[in-house]
């Protein structure tokens, strides 16, 4: 087997997929969004020495540039932390073909370096590149010092893949990212740039020497192998599956009890909600973003600028609806496993659709209830997350409900971790766009004309809206749901 | 053929498998019984490297299956759905094994030509995904993926289970023809006492992760003691 095969194989697997459809508009919204940053990268690389001499009135563009490039590594680390995906899925399709471990972990780990990803660095540099230090040091200089740069945006990668394995989805690894976070926002308030200043050095010298490249290029090598290290070792069976001790804790929330079978669902749907990796990674995602309006909020002046104020939307937004973005829109390939179970009960469906509901209406609470001492910071800052909250449980639970229904993937939950990576590439954040997205068209028009308060009352009003004809669209969704029940269940028949 | 020494699996302080010593030797149908949660798959998987041994060794023809990969070229195995690629159909999937499995055109059609009763039609020319196909013909071409490259050792995890009575008996005839002509040494788990006393010459009863018996003699005498032993 070569890695070409090995490579149609995977072409294959993607364009068979049973959600196809979906995968294809994300797709195709990915390379819009893609071509349009790509776009602005183009756009920023090649006004970049301008920008440098005439806005920041520096005179060496180069520089200055090189104290700050310890921080684009810091940004990459972010982004790919959050798109790339892990290659270990396949692992149990190949392992018991005379195939060589090594190889296939090899295969898997090449793969997984055919992204978009790599080549922003190129993009974003090249034209610099050629105007500044090309212009200045000749070609020879110029290869040096993009090869330096690039050799070292591509270790991030590697290295981005076994921190995600490692502790990505363990609170130890929220608490790391937002610390590189912290760490980078904090340079640019309060001005430490020493530790660009030390790195300086080294991509100076980039420029006259080949040595730097030749050091990144040895880090690129470092970081492969001990990438490779690191997946061979856990290149077994029990290494894809979900382990650990399967303590089981009672968690039962009494109060779900009120609602009947509904109530009993969502019981049932929390319980699962907590003793998965994936769908407890997106609880600690919305602590984390409950955490994230520190970060703004202290600098803001929320009474003065409208500008804060308008922005301080998108944070109530996500702070009451993280959890709604990130779980609902998988909403029933979560159950795929057991989704024939609901529809044989009496009023299963329905009782389904509630429980869900109920679900998020109480995690997006506690989320709500949570945020409320950022009065702190001003009085605004409440209305504001009062009206994303309204509208996330008014409106954005039931869209995302409906998009659930759309081709859904089957997930199979209990090969806990393999599909816990899945969950976090950039379709998933694709989701959240609409969801941030529509409030914005809402609001932004009053918000714009008449003031900040309009636009939250309107947003409000319509979310009331929707929390009043609850039951209505609850039934409108059941309807759609109980119309599409035998293609969403053979779908989820599919698919290994 | 296999050589196992003091294999133990432990997961979370509880031993599921540990096994002192079992020796199969080369062209025996070894047959796996036990209840659910007997060890059976462990040690199938343990077997074929697919998890980590907690003590012990496993050889395969003298070879430490963890440290050399040899041995994946004379064995065959066929253990659950994730072994099989579901988007592929029957006919690309076999396409993709003859190249991993270095063989030609001609080997392929005489590896088909051999599936061919078992297979029943049902397989090959299928214009389906794998994943589309029932649990029982899912079943029959991972059982055939197993034979490919022409393997001395075949591990099949509940072979039986999910096959119409057809094609079970189709299976026995082929296990024992490969036996006969290539003296091919199989290791069969099930749970289908019939079918596993018939085809196996010896058969080791596992419980809770031990050996409790390591039977052979004729067909009816291997019965009576499991059945007396099940029943129990």
């Amino acid at each position: 087997m070569t890695f070409l095969q090995f490579i149609n194989l995977q072409l294959k697997s993607k364009i068979r997929s049973v959600s196809l459809g979906r995968d294809l508009v994300a797709g195709i919204f990915l390379l819009i969004i893609g071509l349009f940053l790509l776009g602005y990268v183009i756009l920023i690389s090649v006004s970049l020495p301008f920008i440098i001499r005439s806005f920041l009135g520096v005179d060496d563009a180069i520089g200055f540039l090189n104290s700050y490039i310890l921080f684009f590594f810091a940004t990459e680390f972010l982004y790919r932390f959050f798109l790339q995906k892990l290659p270990v899925a396949e692992l149990q399709h190949y392992l018991h073909l005379p195939i060589p471990r090594w190889k296939i972990v090899h295969f898997l780990l090449q793969r997984s370096f055919i992204s978009l990803l790599n080549i922003i660095a190129i993009l974003l540099l090249v034209p610099f590149t050629i105007i500044e230090v090309a212009g200045h040091y000749g070609a020879l200089s110029a290869i040096s010092w993009l090869g330096t740069i690039v050799l070292i945006s591509w270790s991030v990668h590697w290295v981005t893949l076994v921190f995600k394995r490692g502790i990505g989805d363990r609170v130890i690894g929220y608490l790391v990212m937002l610390t590189v976070y912290l760490l980078s926002f904090g340079a640019q308030y309060y001005g430490w740039y020493s530790i660009g200043e030390w790195v300086k050095p080294f991509f100076d010298l980039a420029i006259h020497s080949p040595f730097p490249m030749g050091l990144s290029m040895m880090l690129l090598a470092g970081s492969y192998y001990g990438a490779y290290q690191y997946y061979r070792k856990r290149a077994y069976e029990e290494d894809i599956e979900e382990k650990g001790s399967n303590f089981v804790e009672n968690s039962q929330i009494d109060f779900l009890s009120r609602f009947g079978t509904a109530g009993a669902f969502a019981d049932m749907e929390w319980k699962l909600i907590l003793r998965h990796k994936k769908s407890r990674s997106y609880l600690y995602i919305s602590a984390l973003f409950l955490l994230y309006a520190l970060l703004f909020y202290p600098t803001f002046e929320i009474a003065e600028s409208s500008f804060d104020q308008h922005f301080s939307l998108f944070i109530g937004l996500f702070i009451t609806g993280s959890f709604l973005f990130n779980y609902g829109q998988f909403n029933l390939s979560w159950n795929s496993a057991n989704f024939d179970y609901y529809l044989i009960q009496k009023n299963g469906i329905e009782s389904y659709i509630q429980g869900k509901a109920i679900l998020f209406v109480a995690i997006s609470l506690i989320c709500y209830l949570l945020s409320i001492p950022y009065i702190y910071y001003g009085w605004p800052i409440f209305f504001i997350h009062t009206a994303a909250f309204i509208f996330n449980i008014g409106v954005s639970i039931h869209l995302l409900t409906l998009i659930s229904f759309w081709k859904p993937k089957p997930m199979d939950i209990n090969k806990g971790a393999m599909f816990n990576y899945e969950g976090l590439g950039a379709a998933q954040f694709l989701m959240v766009l609409p969801m941030i997205g529509i409030p914005y068209i809402i609001y932004l028009p009053f918000a714009l004309s008449v003031g900040y308060e309009v636009g939250l009352a309107v947003l409000s009003i319509i979310g009331l809206v929707g929390i009043i004809y609850f039951k209505k669209i609850t039934r409108f969704l059941i309807g759609r749901l109980y119309k599409n029940r035998h293609e969403i269940s053979s779908s989820f028949r599919q698919e290994l | 053929m296999i050589t196992i020494e003091s294999l133990k699996k432990v997961y979370d302080f509880t031993t599921v498998l540990e096994i002192p010593e079992l020796i199969i030797p080369q062209s025996q149908c070894f047959g796996l019984v036990g209840n659910n949660g007997a060890g059976k798959t462990t040690l199938l998987r343990l077997i074929l490297d697919l998890i980590r041994a907690s003590a012990g060794e496993v050889f395969i023809e003298g070879e430490n299956v963890t440290k050399v990969e040899n041995w994946k070229k004379v064995t065959g195995a066929y253990l659950d759905d994730h072994m099989l690629l579901g988007y592929l159909t029957p006919d690309e999937y076999f396409e993709v094994l003859r190249k991993v499995h270095k063989m030609s055109d001609a080997d392929l059609k005489l590896h088909n030509e051999r599936f061919e009763s078992f297979f029943n039609d049902e397989i090959l020319g299928q214009k389906k995904y794998i994943r589309d196909l029932s649990k029982g013909n899912k079943k029959r071409v991972g059982i055939s993926a197993a034979f490919f490259g022409n393997p001395q050792l075949v591990l099949l995890d509940e072979p039986f289970e999910s096959l119409d009575p057809s094609s079970q008996i189709r299976l026995k005839k082929i296990v024992e023809k490969e036996k006969e002509e290539k003296s091919t040494t199989f290791m069969i788990s099930s749970h289908d006492l019939d079918h596993v006393t018939e085809v196996c010459e010896r058969i080791v009863l596992l419980e809770k992760g031990v050996i409790k018996q390591d039977i052979t003699g004729t067909r009816e005498d291997k019965f009576e003691v499991l059945n007396t032993y099940f029943s129990g």
